[in-house]
């Protein structure tokens, strides 16, 4: 008996359009679990459309296609419904909400997650606990978790925090838009860990990213190269360093 | 019939004439009527819903003394207690006080303490509605150089069977010598059958170097509670009044404070929370006169307006010739919560010096969507993060409210307007 792959994640012909712009001109990608897939390509490519239509931003139209993950229309979920099923959007510009602390915004999370797994609430010792080896893991004090969620943090610091809640909610996907633009070498290195401690078999990332730099610290299994919306080149890692060498216009055609 | 008010109106035909304290001032009234849209004051509150209505002079009603532990927010602090505009003496608590110290029922006693009101042109009808008949009050004294050891509770509350509309006069009086200091709450609530008009005046007058902490809490029911309120303020030099409110539901609420920084170094700090909620009217017209050099005023206003609700700001400041070095900041915001909502503030400013600080802003919109998605990509269901936010934007000016009990109510009371907000109990997790 052969156990049957089911993808986790699984894209084909995606259209989308933004302020009736078409963006992406049909994606076809399929991430199984325990693959880590990045997501290239230049400034206006549609990376960043993919990761806001994956997570159910609004104000982004799918006009074609579909996304299925562990088997469900994902596009038909709400995001929070999708963040229950275990779907993590890191973003490239986190939001700050003064007023609401962090700790609390961290808990409610953790809380809906555990709700939609049918289990109950978390108790105070062990959020404590767990969110204390989180922050550990991201070089944050637990001063920051005082403090209104994102409120006058850098922007290193809000990415930070981003991987920060993707420890404490452990997602099965995790699409991380841009996490690590903006981020000085050192924070880099603690962002890249943050996300190997949670690769495993059961889970899967999609990084999407600008930059090679990072895919020295999360190694991915597949590199796509994204231009105009369209995936125009897939393969191992050995395509993101080519493309450091040589730049995105190596691919597109144009001038890098 | 005068453009500017109504004088021939049910409320005015049906006044009982035989329970007038002050005929001076009934006159007085009934010369000016009650105000109308036709008056500046009053444009975006229109008081047809008293002047179309017969109210009777309210009686001393009966309280369930589990409703009234439920408005006691404070078991430490003394507890002066007005049921329809009468002092209920005997569910008072009131401890020990330091020689001099005036703590007393209008009612009660005959101590005249001398406290000038300014003229607020567009609250004068009323005040003098208010002067007709209130024949009880609080009277506060404090002493040059004392503090009152506790905060003082007081609890307005409206009380009627649903037969009669009732209305109901109070008149407070706050006097602190030089270097005093007093911290007071006020309670507002109401258990009503039909229609009520409460009104409430507070007149203080704060010597050189005292300070005031005024909290205040009016919840009345959004189909029957009617309630005119003027607080007036004179602060002498280096003095400084904390006044908070929160205005958290009335069919029609208008809430005038008015504060005169009449020395050097006198000081202001007004904020003030308010949410309207489907049925409701809520006005505060602030006014801050800055009447001499080297005064300060802070004042923060936030507040929501849901369902179908109207909610008034209006902040004046004055900043009169001789007050130089003026440092004043008045910055209001507020959330529209339905598309039959409305919201009108207006901050308004008088600067006749030139050597002044004065910054002010206000802000009217809807939820931040980008927060709203943010909240919701990590769980939160909409509704739940909808709440999460519009409890946060109120709760970070509550924060202001000097009195923590009075605070933790107001907070619980928002929370509770709001649909999921009652799951929101651990109000530790916001952050100031």
């Amino acid at each position: 008996m052969t156990a049957r792959l089911t993808n986790m994640l699984e894209i084909k012909d995606l259209h989308a359009e933004v302020d009736g712009k078409t963006i992406l001109k049909g994606i076809t990608l399929s991430v199984q679990a325990g693959e880590v897939h990045a997501v290239m390509g230049p400034n206006g490519s549609g990376k960043s459309t993919l990761a806001a239509v994956l997570a159910g931003r609004p104000g982004y139209e799918v006009t074609g296609g579909s996304v299925s993950y562990q088997g469900e229309d994902l596009l038909d979920m709400e995001p929070e419904e999708r963040a229950a099923a275990g779907v993590f959007l890191g973003f490239q510009y986190p939001v700050e909400i003064p007023g609401v602390s962090n700790s609390y915004f961290l808990k409610a999370a953790v809380n809906a997650a555990r709700k939609a797994r049918g289990e109950p609430e978390i108790d105070a010792v062990s959020f404590l606990k767990d969110l204390r080896a989180a922050l550990k893991d991201m070089g944050m004090s637990g001063d920051m978790v005082k403090r209104g969620v994102n409120e006058g943090f850098s922007g290193g610091e809000k990415k930070r925090n981003e991987i920060l809640q993707m420890l404490m909610l452990k997602p099965q996907l995790g699409v991380l838009d841009e996490i690590d633009s903006g981020l000085d070498i050192d924070a880099l290195k603690v962002v890249g860990q943050g996300i190997n401690t949670l690769r495993s078999p059961e889970r899967a990332f999609v990084l999407v990213t600008h930059y090679q730099r990072l895919l020295d610290h999360v190694e991915p299994d597949v590199v796509h190269v994204l231009s105009d919306g369209k995936i125009i080149r897939t393969g191992d890692r050995k395509l993101a360093l080519e493309l450091e060498d040589k730049g995105y216009g190596w691919l597109t055609g144009e001038a890098a | 019939m005068s453009s500017e008010s109504d004088k021939s109106v049910p409320f005015i035909d049906a006044l009982d004439r035989t329970a007038v304290q002050d005929a001076e001032a009934l006159a007085s009234f009934l010369d000016a009527g009650l105000p109308t849209k036709a008056l500046e004051a009053w444009k975006q509150t229109n008081l047809r819903p008293v002047a179309q209505q017969a109210f009777a002079i309210a009686k001393v009603a009966e309280l369930e003394s589990n409703w009234l532990d439920s408005l006691d927010t404070d078991p430490e602090a003394d507890r002066v207690i007005f049921v329809n505009g009468h002092a209920i003496v005997q569910h008072w608590r009131v401890g020990e006080l330091p020689d001099g110290v005036v703590l007393t029922a209008r009612s009660q006693s005959n101590v005249a303490l001398p406290v000038q009101s300014r003229a607020n042109d567009g609250f004068a009808s009323i005040d003098a509605l208010n002067r007709s008949y209130a024949a009880d009050g609080l009277l506060i004294n404090v002493p040059d150089g004392v503090a009152l050891p506790r905060p003082i509770q007081v609890i307005d509350v409206a009380v009627s069977d649903c037969e009669h509309q009732q209305m109901a006069h109070l008149r407070h009086t706050i006097v602190l010598g030089k270097h005093a200091e007093a911290a007071i709450t006020e309670r507002v609530a109401g258990r009503l059958g039909a229609a009520q008009l409460n009104t409430a005046v507070w007149t203080g007058q704060l010597g050189d170097n005292s300070r005031l902490d005024l909290s205040r809490l009016c919840a009345l029911p959004d189909d029957k509670g009617l309630r005119l309120q003027r607080i007036d303020l004179a602060l002498g030099r280096d003095a400084t009044a904390h006044i908070a409110s929160a205005d958290l539901g009335a069919r029609l609420l208008r809430v005038d404070t008015d504060v005169a920084l009449n020395a050097p170094g006198a000081e202001a700090h007004v904020s003030g929370v308010y949410f309207a909620d489907d049925g409701g009217h809520i006005d505060n017209h602030t006014r801050i006169d800055h009447c001499a050099p080297l005064t300060t005023s802070r004042e923060t206003f936030r507040g929501v307006a849901a369902g179908k609700s109207k909610a008034v700001f209006n902040g004046m400041v004055v900043v009169e010739k001789d007050a130089q070095k003026t440092d004043s900041d008045q910055q209001t915001a507020a959330l529209l919560l339905s598309d039959r909502a409305e919201i009108a503030a207006k901050p308004e400013l008088e600067i006749y010096a030139d050597d002044v600080k004065c910054a002010h802003g206000n802000s009217i919109g809807q939820l931040d969507e980008a927060a709203l998605f943010y909240l919701r990509s990590r769980g939160l269901d909409a509704e739940t993060a909808r709440t999460v936010l519009t409890f946060s934007f109120l709760n970070s000016v509550l924060e202001q409210m000097p009195d923590a009990g009075l605070r933790s109510a107001a907070a619980r009371l928002i929370r509770n307007r709001m649909p999921g907000g009652n799951k929101l109990t651990d109000a530790e997790a916001f952050a100031t």
